[in-house]
């Protein structure tokens, strides 16, 4: 063993050069790999056949097409900001902001379009310019200044809100989203809703980039372990800054879409998303511990979550009681993650 | 026939990929030293916890002075007459030795006022010099060691177990242990010993067993005629010489990492070159700055000096950089600093070279696999497959692991902390041949150990460490285990540490000045100094910019909204002090408000009243201990399981009352309302509250208890605290009182409003924090809380008589918990990013020219 792999070169940069093998290069192993779904990730896809099949028999309007296209919308908004919040719980991290930032970046969006075509983009680069800023001043307290996330997002939240109230009050009364955006919030492509198309889109980029690139796999490195990924030259800080950046960004994008489905935001439209999101990740297998997740399984929870809920509406519970469930769904599916990386660690 | 004090009959214990004790039967009697030896990861280390309750065996009984340990529980094994002697200090250090050595006794057996007096009595007959009321964090670690000494001696134990107790001693402590050791023995204490230092073993043990590799080799009785020569090989089991690689006989002479004048807080003027080819070793007693010198090789620690490998400059301020200058380090603490548990042996291996099998960043998976599969077998690292989670694998495995990373990166030198902590003998062999083998034509290597032995088998040149600084070079023929041990037991360096350097500049000054105020503050009054300087001047500006702030009616105001906040602040307190966290309290507030108008309607009687109010409570405590048994029992993080909660909570609130609705029984409300003149009574009653939980906090065993418990609860585990039931109890505390502040709450609004205790969560943790409270646990007071919430109230109370907009009032909110936890923990890191930023660019300074 330890055949040492030698150069001349002097000193190589981490992670460029690629030092001279004395061997030819390794070769590609021919069999097709197929990437092994892990356990946790497949649980939520599981979970849901299996509601669509309870509800296919027990509550047929439940499953029908007519149901689901008008529910998938808000599958969709909903695992936009579920990838953020796992993105953050993937860093060790926990974003209490998510409804403050997505009432102010409709708030700004209102604003600076005032409900004309002629001033959308900007507006929607506004709305989400704002966004990214928030993570921003979260990723800096937290990653910089090492302060608590919790709190960090909860008093950054307080204070956004606050912002958001100020802003609305001294904007123009004039509160509906540019025509155009509306049209686009319920239009469809190919018989689906644009907003869906554009989440697909968006899950499926996030994944590549989190599986695929260096960028992907340092972040869960140090989510997995930032101690060690410190010792190992990774720059710790900037990533987990950045997965309120990229969060706050998913927020915004989030909160555009959102505005157009319903053309009227109040102040009050981002308050579902301070729990659904942390819940959704977690059905979705997010560890808690950091570095574990899979954008494509919390993608799986969004739709889960918002199709148990439609199917309570349909039998006649109250609202109310999707908070209840999402409690209930974090507290279970936390302590069946703990208890299987238990069970993991034992064999 | 003596009586046998410590009797264990066949143990067997495994862990994942190790034989850690193979059906081991031992015994000890009543009056005897019995020596157990062997190396590391012999299996001394788990025969000790199994013997103490710790650990529970796979098979096999343990016998306590006859009586048998029925239950693996270490306040068991303590009944039975059984003390433990941690290798690795079980004190608490934020606390005095006092305090420490109260926690160990029996409740009530000594009076908590009596507590220095008593403690100073007890450190008496044993001659250490050590002050009963200094913070152990103060002492040496060879005071520490005593400390844990005279701590365990304080149950009069039938048996006492010593593990390595001489580690950090110094030769005069030694003397003072043994010294100890006969006494004790004299009046029939049995000792259980356990080191690898033969010498003390035959000087004071009656027998010695030797384990290896999880199996008992055999009991001698120390006679004159016991063969020192026997003994090593049975522990070591194979000639030394073929344990570890041989060693080059050429000298090296060419320098490839050049350290100069490298100095930090625990090391001074550290200054050495290692040459290709060699492998250097760093030796001392623990804590003599060898290990904290290697880290800042990399930047690991701080520290200034010039670094240089292969002829270059290195910037050593992280390891980033220290990497792209051909160093690379590898922690001792492998789990916490090498591995990434979770992620596969591929993972882990190839972290470092991702770069090597990508192109524009992204990565090719066959070409990545392919890498590891070559890495996994040159450095013959044994796993299922290239998926399994590293943390599956054994130690040496894992070890291994990380050296491939290590080499593989291209660095030039390879500093190693620990090199075998926790590896198997057979993996041993394959690191000390790997690194050999790396480093034979342009590499080098540090090695820190412990293990003398270790050093003396792979070193080819050793540099001894004393407080912190080198004291000996060993070379050649030196390099013995007995000359490495001799010469840092015998170093006698007079010379004091150097005053540590204070810090300069803006942030050094603007951390001082909130250093003394910052919150978490370990003087409890400071903070309440400052809260009381901000409340006087925000009072005075409000008296200046309105008339109505000044009078009664809007004193009585403000007084009647601090009852809930100020409640829900000292509920969070609980949780704090143990280092939870509870964010429920505010939906719970919400739920009681909903109950409350339900259960104390308009029309309710007093029967109903009373009945309902005893509802809200017992909600309170049911949610606090559903809380409390889910962080406890099933192990889920406790933010997620009060984020949680405060969904459940918020949904039934939602549920019984979806706008808010339904009146809150008047009279009950005045009741709660109640006033002497101006003075609310529920003030008083907060007052009372406050008082009574500082008294309990800090002049009770209890609250001593808490404060352990959150500052480090292993060694109050350790100590005999019952953690888990003193953690539930904060969160029943907080929940029950959380209850309590929502009956309040609900006396001033009136009415069933289901969301209105939402913003409570902020600003109780707020209040606390800036009252004193740690989010680290352990540090805060009831007082400060308190106090904390008025300022809370007040600020919201000005800013409405000021006719500003509710939105400043949200926003302010928000700020002053900002505030309150960046004084908390936010300054020492601002002042590292300030010092980052205005440090010299180029801190890959040259070496002085010689």
């Amino acid at each position: 063993m330890g055949t040492p792999h030698r150069s001349t070169k002097p000193i190589y940069p981490v992670d460029s050069a690629l030092p001279p093998r004395p061997r030819a290069l390794p070769t590609a192993p021919r069999r097709f790999v197929l990437p092994k779904i892990q356990r946790r990730f497949a649980a939520i896809w599981v979970a849901l056949a299996i509601m669509l099949a309870l509800g296919s028999v027990f509550l047929p309007r439940s499953t029908d097409i007519s149901t689901i296209l008008s529910v998938l919308p808000f599958a969709a908004f909903l695992a936009i900001a579920t990838m953020g919040q796992s993105i953050v719980i993937m860093a060790r991290g926990i974003d209490l902001s998510v409804p403050a930032i997505v009432a102010l970046s409709s708030a700004v969006l209102l604003g600076v379009s005032g409900g004309s075509d002629a001033r959308l983009w900007p507006a929607i680069g506004a709305a989400i310019l704002v966004a990214v800023a928030i993570g921003a001043v979260n990723g800096a307290l937290i990653a910089m200044l090492k302060l608590n996330a919790l709190i960090v997002t909860l008093a950054v939240g307080a204070i956004v809100t606050g912002i958001a109230i100020w802003y609305r009050q001294s904007a123009a009364a004039e509160s509906s989203v540019p025509p155009a955006l509306a049209d686009f919030g319920s239009a469809r492509m190919f018989g689906v809703p644009t907003s869906v198309l554009l989440a697909l889109l968006l899950t499926l980029v996030i994944a590549g980039l989190l599986r695929k690139t260096i960028l992907g796999r340092r972040f869960e490195a140090v989510g997995a372990n930032p101690r060690a990924a410190y010792a190992t030259g990774v720059e710790t800080m900037r990533y987990q800054a950045g997965a309120y950046v990229v969060a706050g960004a998913l927020y915004g994008v989030m909160a555009v879409l959102l505005s157009g489905f319903i053309r009227d935001p109040t102040l009050e439209v981002g308050t579902p998303y301070l729990l659904a999101p942390i819940a959704a990740a977690v059905l979705g297998g997010t560890a808690i511990s950091g570095g574990i997740g899979s954008m494509v399984a919390v993608a799986g929870a969004s739709i889960f979550l918002v199709q148990l809920d439609q199917s309570l509406k349909m039998l006649g519970m109250p609202t109310s009681w999707q908070l209840i469930i999402q409690g209930l769904a974090i507290a279970v599916g936390m302590w069946l993650s703990e208890a299987s990386a238990k069970g993991g660690h034992k064999r | 026939m003596t009586d046998l004090v410590l009797t264990l009959d066949n143990v067997s214990k495994t862990y994942p990929g190790v034989r850690a004790l193979d059906h081991v039967t031992l015994d000890c009697r009543a009056g005897e030293v019995h020596a157990i030896l062997g190396e590391n990861g012999s299996g001394k280390s788990t025969l000790m916890k199994i013997a103490s309750g710790t650990v529970r065996p796979d098979s096999g009984a343990v016998r306590i002075g006859g009586a048998a340990l029925t239950a693996f529980d270490p306040r068991l094994a303590h009944r039975l007459g059984l003390a433990t002697v941690y290798q690795d200090d079980s004190l608490v250090l934020e606390l005095t030795v006092a305090q420490n050595l109260f926690l160990a006794t029996p409740a009530g057996s000594v009076p908590f006022r009596g507590m220095r007096g008593w403690a100073e009595k007890q450190l008496q007959p044993y001659d250490v010099d050590i002050a009963a009321g200094a913070l152990i964090a103060d002492l040496t670690p060879a005071q520490r060691q005593f400390v844990e000494i005279v701590k365990a001696l304080l149950s009069n134990p039938k048996v006492l177990l010593l593990d390595e107790p001489t580690a950090t001693l110094d030769i005069d402590g030694v003397r003072k242990l043994a010294y100890i050791v006969r006494e004790l023995t004299a009046r029939g204490t049995g000792i259980v010993y356990v080191s690898h230092r033969l010498p003390e073993i035959l000087d004071l043990a009656d027998r010695v067993s030797i384990l290896r590799d999880g199996v008992h080799r055999g009991t001698f009785p120390v006679t004159p005629d016991l063969s020192e020569h026997d003994l090593v090989s049975l522990m070591v089991g194979r000639d030394i010489e073929s344990e570890y690689v041989t060693k080059p006989t050429h000298r090296f002479d060419r320098p490839m990492l050049t350290v100069h004048g490298l100095s930090g807080a625990a090391f001074h003027d550290v200054s050495f070159t290692a040459n290709v080819g060699e492998i250097l070793g760093f030796a001392g007693a623990e804590g003599n700055g060898q290990r904290e010198a290697l880290r800042a090789v990399v930047g690991l620690e701080d520290a200034t000096g010039a670094v240089q490998c292969a002829g270059a400059p290195v910037d050593h301020s992280s390891p980033r950089t220290a990497l792209a200058g051909g160093i690379v380090f590898l922690s001792s603490d492998r789990k916490g600093e090498a591995i990434f548990p979770e992620l596969s042996l591929q993972k882990n291996m190839v972290l470092s070279l991702l770069g090597r099998f990508s192109w524009r960043g992204m990565m090719s998976r066959p070409l990545e696999q392919a890498y590891a599969e070559d890495m996994k077998r040159d450095f013959g690292v044994v796993a299922a497959g290239l998926d399994v989670p590293v943390i599956g694998l054994s130690g040496g495995n894992q070890q291994k692991s990380v050296l491939a990373r290590g080499f593989r990166t291209g660095a030039k030198a390879i500093l190693i902390d620990e090199p075998t902590q926790g590896v198997d003998a057979g993996a041993r062999f394959d690191i000390y041949k790997a690194v050999r083998d790396n480093i034979r034509d342009d590499g080098t290597c540090i090695v820190n150990s412990s293990d003398a032995q270790e050093l003396a088998g792979i070193c080819d040149r050793v540099l001894v460490f004393s407080r912190g600084r080198i004291v000996r070079e060993l070379t050649g023929e030196e390099v013995s285990e007995q000359r490495i041990v001799s010469s840092f037991l015998t170093v006698r360096d007079a010379k004091t540490k150097a005053a540590v350097k204070e810090s300069h500049g803006l942030a050094g000054t603007v951390g001082k000045v909130f250093g003394l105020i910052s919150n978490g503050s370990a003087t409890w009054w400071v903070p309440l100094i400052f809260l009381a300087v901000l409340t006087v001047l925000v009072a005075l500006y409000a008296a200046h910019g309105s008339a109505v702030f000044t009078k009664a009616i809007n004193i009585r105001h403000l007084l009647l909204a601090l009852a809930p906040v100020g409640i829900v602040a000292m509920a969070q307190l609980h949780v704090l002090l143990v280092r939870g966290l509870d964010v429920s309290v505010g939906s719970l507030m919400s739920l009681t408000v909903v109950i409350a108008s339900f259960v104390i309607g308009d029309d309710a009687g007093t029967g109903m009243i009373v009945l309902g109010v005893l509802l809200c409570l017992a909600l309170g405590v049911a949610v606090g201990f559903a809380n409390g048994s889910v962080i406890r029992f099933g192990g889920v993080n406790a933010i997620i399981t009060t984020i949680a909660m405060l969904s459940i909570l918020q949904g039934f609130a939602l549920v019984g009352r979806p706008i808010p609705s339904g009146m809150i029984n008047e009279g009950f409300a005045a009741l709660l309302r109640t006033r002497i003149g101006y003075l609310p009574v529920s003030t008083l009653v907060l007052i009372a509250m406050a008082i009574v939980g500082d008294i309990w906090l800090h002049r009770t065993r209890s609250g001593l208890e808490v404060k352990a418990t959150g500052f480090r609860e292993e060694a109050a585990r350790r100590n005999g605290v019952p953690v888990t039931w003193v953690q539930i109890r904060a969160y029943l505390l907080a929940a029950g009182m959380a209850a309590l502040a929502g009956l309040f709450l609900g006396s001033e609004v009136g009415v069933g409003h289901p969301t209105v205790g939402q913003n409570y969560a902020l600003s109780s943790i707020a209040a606390a924090v800036l009252g004193g409270a740690a989010l680290s646990g352990g540090r805060g007071s009831f007082g400060g809380a308190l106090f904390g919430a008025f300022f809370f109230t007040l600020m919201v109370n000005v800013i409405s008589i000021l006719g500003l907009s509710s939105a400043v009032g949200v926003i302010a909110s928000g700020i002053m918990t900002l505030v309150a936890i960046f004084l908390y923990s936010g300054l020492t890191e601002f002042e590292r990013v300030i010092k980052g930023l205005f440090r010299p660019a180029a801190r890959a300074v040259p070496l002085p020219a010689e």
